[in-house]
């Protein structure tokens, strides 16, 4: 028997001590656990479907607009700075670190379209939006076999949102209850678009109302998160078809590297002009939640380590004499230390496990009773739990960490009790 | 190491501790020589520095003035890994209160600072510790709990555990102040046998008592007291 077998008798010996430990490692490791487990959670399966995957290269320009009593103005020209209109968009592309600039033209025609019998089970009519964009912008896009180009003649190829599709697989399949799509099952799909009259608007003032064939080619992360995209060709036709001028509603600005962004996405402000900053704006929150994750995590280091080194300095002021006449038989300061420190990391083990599988169990617990809540809502993420690799890292380093932090002085100073008093006790 | 040679030498040595009223010196320029194979008796008034002076011998403390050598050590070159090693190596420890590791069995308790010497083979320790325990006749109790054992017994532990690692410095503090009179005559019949060479030729050891017990200091070879910061009285008892 060795120091192996002391450190398993000491343990045992000291199980009501070591119990206190194991617990306060526990709680620490479980709230983080469920806490990390929920917010990675909720960040796979609620927040980022809905955040646009885009590439750091690209930025939306949209024209600053100010809305009194339904009326909307243009805000960024009103306070002598920049339309966004074709000459704009010059200007923009005029810009160090521009690489092409993609206008978004929207439609000056109400639109309906109706079609989903096949699918649905019933023919479905709504209003919808829709903006033509340069087939450049999003050819990647595209499905294979299938084309982004205005043809007066076929069907009017249309591209959506892949935030759509997103939401359509978590929140209105489970409630229609349809299978979710996926791109390629929903790829070819045929309905029919109203030119000329909407629910809204009734018909167009010239009276023309005309039905053309569509069909979904593709999804984009750069296509309109409110209706459809279709060619910009096709969309400057129908306006001028229908007697109207075709305004540009926003623009993508495709920069040569992300370096250029803060440069660019500066001036275009100073024009006047807004970036879409949905994107900044989730990932300030996601950095920011991240932030206070990372603050709490830290916090219950510390307040578990504080708690820890009570619970040792308790345990090892009643076991002074012990420790002195262990030295005063010979063991060096660096044999007690690492005695002490190794019970504390057996300890911290321990209590790792059963605040994970607490905090783990805890969080899924809530994720099903919450999400049994949530389907009535009509929003029914997959899982409201995600144990990412990193958060079992994390939670591992705070648990084993905690335990050995909270160890570290009271093993120190009792490695340093004076051999002597073992006699004077 | 045989019978005459110096185990310990103290020269000029002077120890203050720190006190309520502020520093006190317990001993000052004290001069003392141990010789191998002596039982010194230490008595004195309790203060008076018996522990401190038992403790600066068995190499617990080195925070003093002057010169102490301890089996040909200056202990004040030592570090405290080095001191941990002369402990383990060369002296046992009797205590009071025995101070036996209650989670552990007798022979465990024995065979502790073998454990932690780092210095002998792992197989061998139970055995040796076992022979140790036959030597102070608890052969029989080794698996026994020592909280089962009675105070007599116990502090025949404690001296098996000081003799397991062979040491040539035995320091015993009131070993037997906690034992009736029939255990104080077997630890110092012990006492008497294990510094006394035996025919297989092992090394006589030194034996230093601090003690308040007449019996005790009658069977010494030398008594040292201790009185007004002075080792006033080196008395020869035989």
């Amino acid at each position: 028997m060795r120091w192996r077998q002391l450190i398993t008798r000491d343990l045992v010996r000291h199980k009501r001590q070591w119990l206190g430990v194991c617990i306060a490692v526990a709680s620490s490791v479980g709230v983080t656990a469920f806490m990390g487990a929920l917010t990675a959670g909720v960040y796979r399966y609620a927040i980022k479907p809905m955040v646009p995957r885009l590439p750091l290269e690209y930025l939306r320009v949209e024209p600053r607009t100010l809305s009194i009593g339904g009326i909307t103005f243009d805000a960024g020209r009103l306070s002598g700075g920049y339309g966004l209109d074709e000459s704009t968009l010059g200007e923009i592309q005029e810009l160090k670190g521009v690489a092409k600039v993609f206008p978004v033209v929207g439609a000056k025609v109400p639109l309906r379209a109706e079609g989903g019998e096949g699918f649905l089970g019933r023919r479905l009519r709504t209003d919808i939006f829709a903006t033509g964009v340069p087939p450049e912008l999003i050819e990647d896009d595209i499905a294979d076999g299938q084309e982004f180009k205005d043809n007066p003649e076929g069907p009017v190829p249309v591209v959506i949102a892949r935030r759509l599709l997103e939401l359509y697989n978590t929140t209105v399949a489970p409630v229609v209850e349809k299978p979710r799509l996926s791109e390629r099952m929903a790829t070819g799909f045929m309905f029919v678009i109203q030119i000329g009259r909407s629910y809204a608007t009734a018909s167009h003032r010239t009276g023309k109302v005309r039905k053309v064939q569509a069909r979904i080619v593709g999804f984009s992360d750069r296509a309109s998160m409110v209706g459809l995209t279709i060619p910009e060709a096709t969309m400057r036709r129908w306006n001028r078809e229908y007697g109207s001028a075709s305004p540009v509603s926003a623009a993508w600005v495709q920069l040569e590297d992300p370096a250029y962004a803060g440069a660019v996405t500066k001036r275009i402000e100073q024009w006047g002009l807004r970036l879409d900053e949905t994107p900044k704006l989730m990932a300030a929150g996601i950095a920011i939640a991240g932030l206070l994750l990372v603050l709490c995590w830290v916090l219950l280091l510390m307040l578990s380590a504080w708690a820890i080194a009570q619970v040792y300095f308790l345990m090892l002021a009643e076991r002074r004499t012990e420790f002195a006449v262990i030295r005063a038989l010979g063991a060096r300061k660096w044999d007690l230390c690492r005695w002490l420190l190794i019970e504390s990391v057996v300890v911290g083990t321990v209590g790792t496990l059963i605040g994970l599988v607490v905090g783990l169990g805890a969080a899924i617990g809530l994720s099903e009773w919450l999400r049994s809540f949530v389907a009535v809502l009509s929003f029914k993420p997959v899982s409201l739990v995600d144990v990412p690799l990193v958060l079992l890292g994390l939670t591992l380093f705070l648990g084993i960490g905690a335990s050995v932090c909270g160890a570290l002085v009271p093993a120190v100073l009792t490695s340093r009790i004076e051999p002597g008093s073992a006699l004077r006790n | 190491m045989s019978f005459g040679e110096e185990v310990v030498r103290f020269h000029r040595v002077t120890k203050t501790i720190k006190a309520e009223e502020g520093e006190r010196t317990l001993f000052e320029d004290i001069e003392l020589s141990i010789l191998s194979g002596e039982w010194v008796a230490i008595v004195g008034a309790s203060g008076a520095g018996k522990t401190t002076l038992l403790s600066m011998i068995g190499a617990l403390d080195n925070r003093f003035e002057g010169e102490l050598e301890v089996l040909d050590h200056s202990l004040l070159t030592l570090n405290d890994n080095e001191l941990a090693m002369l402990r383990s190596q060369h002296i046992g420890f009797i205590f009071q209160d025995f101070h036996l590791l209650t989670h552990l069995s007798v022979l465990e308790n024995v065979a502790f600072p073998l454990w932690i010497s780092r210095a002998k083979a792992d197989q061998t320790e139970l055995v040796r510790a076992q022979n140790v325990l036959s030597d102070v006749g608890l052969a029989s109790r080794w698996n026994s709990k020592v909280t089962h054992l009675s105070g007599g017994e116990q502090q025949r532990v404690a001296i098996a555990r000081a003799l397991v690692g062979d040491p040539r410095l035995i320091i015993a503090d009131e070993p037997t102040g906690n034992l009736d009179e029939v255990s104080s005559e077997c630890v110092l019949d012990l006492f008497e046998a294990l510094r006394t060479p035996d025919d297989s030729g092992q090394a006589a050891r030194t034996v230093v008592v601090a003690t308040h017990d007449p019996r005790v200091a009658q069977r010494a070879d030398r008594i040292i007291k201790l009185e007004e910061q002075k080792l006033v009285m080196v008395e020869a008892v035989s």
